[in-house]
């Protein structure tokens, strides 16, 4: 294969791929934290220290809140069995926001699933799990109250398996677009996207940030993907089609009811949630699907723009979701949330 | 100024042969004086162009244009505009987060061997 000379010479950090530059725009990609990471920055010439700041965040995050890394910081606490910690920073911001999106959605959303994903099979890197006879066992979350958090004093039950992913990933998205937005010398604005998971930092472009709606974000296909443009704040989906895997003949996937310890089973097979931030909208989908029925009154509740799509297809939007396709979706200060109200707090 | 200073340097002051002497002395104070003002406007150009190359670095805040950047090819999805640009096309897509089965982070490297993973994640809702 030619490499064409520009492209060797391309000075944007290691692992990244150039997806599209111009004049105007430059996205890269590359395969991260068990998902794939795009950043999108307009000008252009702020690409490459862009990627390294969110490479650093990134890694910062996999070393603070991976499960399945056991050298990172959750993992070695997780392995204590409980008692008295003093956490970094880091992790103390993502247990926090964790926390603070348990009690936003009564426990809808909860840290404390991570014995529940464990005893469904989901208990190394998705890649890396096979199908198996045996049938998967069900550990309902012991509940967010079970850890007690004081700036970066944690005390935990023993046996109790945290699983940040309903806002970390969020969160992770959150840092790096700001982190990104600082590195070029906050000019022009910076969008990172992990897995799907969308935070912006910066002025966005002319009529907002395009953002194709979807239920897999490597498909982008389907009748019920909508263009909508963003011009802050952050959206995020969440999808029981996908992370999905067989045990004991059944088909299991990773949005887990914390009550029950299983799979939610409601009648929502996406959700598409914008807010003032990442984690808060991660939070917020996460939760509309795992409430089922009650997710409606719940986003309702909310306020905040948002979309369903019912497993037959039916799709439902609330708040300010625009109807159209190429619609925008508006995040007024009112909709600011209690996450977003904590991350703001431990960030100034 | 200058030349004054040379007058009443000591050496003048205690010349025994000022007559032979006087015309070297007025050639050097001369060639001083050159000297000096050589130094002086060497001294005003060196100035000035340092203050420009401040004055360029300023004004030129983000990041260095990348060359390679600039060459690579355009799909047209956008148009520089006053305030931004407009962006035609979709730059991201958000969905339910996919798997991918690829390195992680440039540093990151380990994940759990017990669990044979090659890739590390951050699992859970989304």
């Amino acid at each position: 294969m030619t490499v064409e000379p520009w492209r060797a010479e391309t000075p944007v950090a290691r692992g990244w791929r150039i997806v599209e530059a111009d004049a105007a725009v430059a996205i890269a990609e590359r395969e991260a934290i068990g998902t794939s990471a795009r950043v999108v920055v307009w000008p252009p010439e702020g690409l490459s220290p862009a990627l390294r700041t969110v490479d650093e965040v990134l890694w910062q995050l996999d070393r603070q809140a991976s499960r399945f890394r056991f050298d990172s910081e959750l993992s070695r606490i997780v392995q204590s069995s409980g008692g008295c910690f003093f956490i970094s920073e880091g992790l103390a911001e993502l247990i926090d926001v964790a926390l603070a999106a348990a009690r936003w959605t009564d426990g809808l959303v909860d840290p404390t699933v991570g014995a529940a994903l464990v005893a469904l099979g989901y208990d190394r890197d998705f890649t890396a799990i096979e199908e198996r006879d045996d049938p998967a066992t069900t550990a309902p979350a012991a509940g967010y109250h079970a850890i007690e958090l004081n700036g970066r004093l944690l005390r935990l039950q023993p046996g109790l398996e945290l699983d940040l992913g309903a806002t970390a990933k969020g969160l992770g998205a959150d840092r790096a677009a700001h982190a990104a937005h600082n590195a070029v010398g906050s000019v022009g604005g910076v969008l990172v996207s992990l897995g799907g998971d969308v935070a912006l930092g910066g002025a966005a472009p002319r009529d907002g940030w395009p953002i194709l709606v979807a239920d897999d974000h490597r498909s982008g296909e389907g009748g019920a993907t909508q263009l909508i443009r963003l011009a802050n704040g952050a959206i995020a989906t969440s999808s029981v089609t996908i992370r999905r895997w067989r045990r004991g003949g059944h088909e299991l996937h990773h949005i887990v009811d914390p009550m029950t310890g299983r799979p939610a089973e409601g009648p929502w097979r996406s959700a598409s949630v914008a807010a003032h931030c990442c984690a808060e909208a991660n939070a917020a989908s996460t939760a509309a699907l795992v409430a089922g029925t009650r997710a409606s009154s719940w986003l309702e509740q909310t306020g905040l723009p948002a979309r369903l799509i019912a497993r037959n297809g039916r799709v439902e939007t609330f708040g300010d979701w625009p109807e159209r396709d190429g619609g925008s979706v508006v995040l007024t200060p009112g909709l600011s949330g209690p996450v977003t109200a904590r991350l703001g707090r431990r960030t100034r | 100024m200058a030349q004054q200073r040379y007058n009443e340097s000591p050496s003048s002051a205690h010349d025994d042969h000022p007559a032979p002497r006087g015309d070297a002395r007025v050639r050097g104070v001369s060639q001083l004086r050159r000297i000096n003002n050589w130094t002086l406007a060497a001294l005003l150009v060196g100035v000035g162009a340092t203050s420009a190359a401040f004055a360029h670095s300023l004004v030129t805040t983000p990041p260095a244009p990348s060359s390679a950047l600039s060459g690579l090819g355009s799909t047209s999805t956008a148009r520089a505009g006053a305030n931004g640009p407009y962006l035609s096309q979709p730059v991201a897509t958000t969905s339910g987060s996919g798997v991918s089965s690829g390195p992680t982070t440039a540093a990151g490297t380990a994940a759990n061997p017990s669990n044979r993973a090659q890739a590390v994640a951050i699992s859970g809702g989304s």
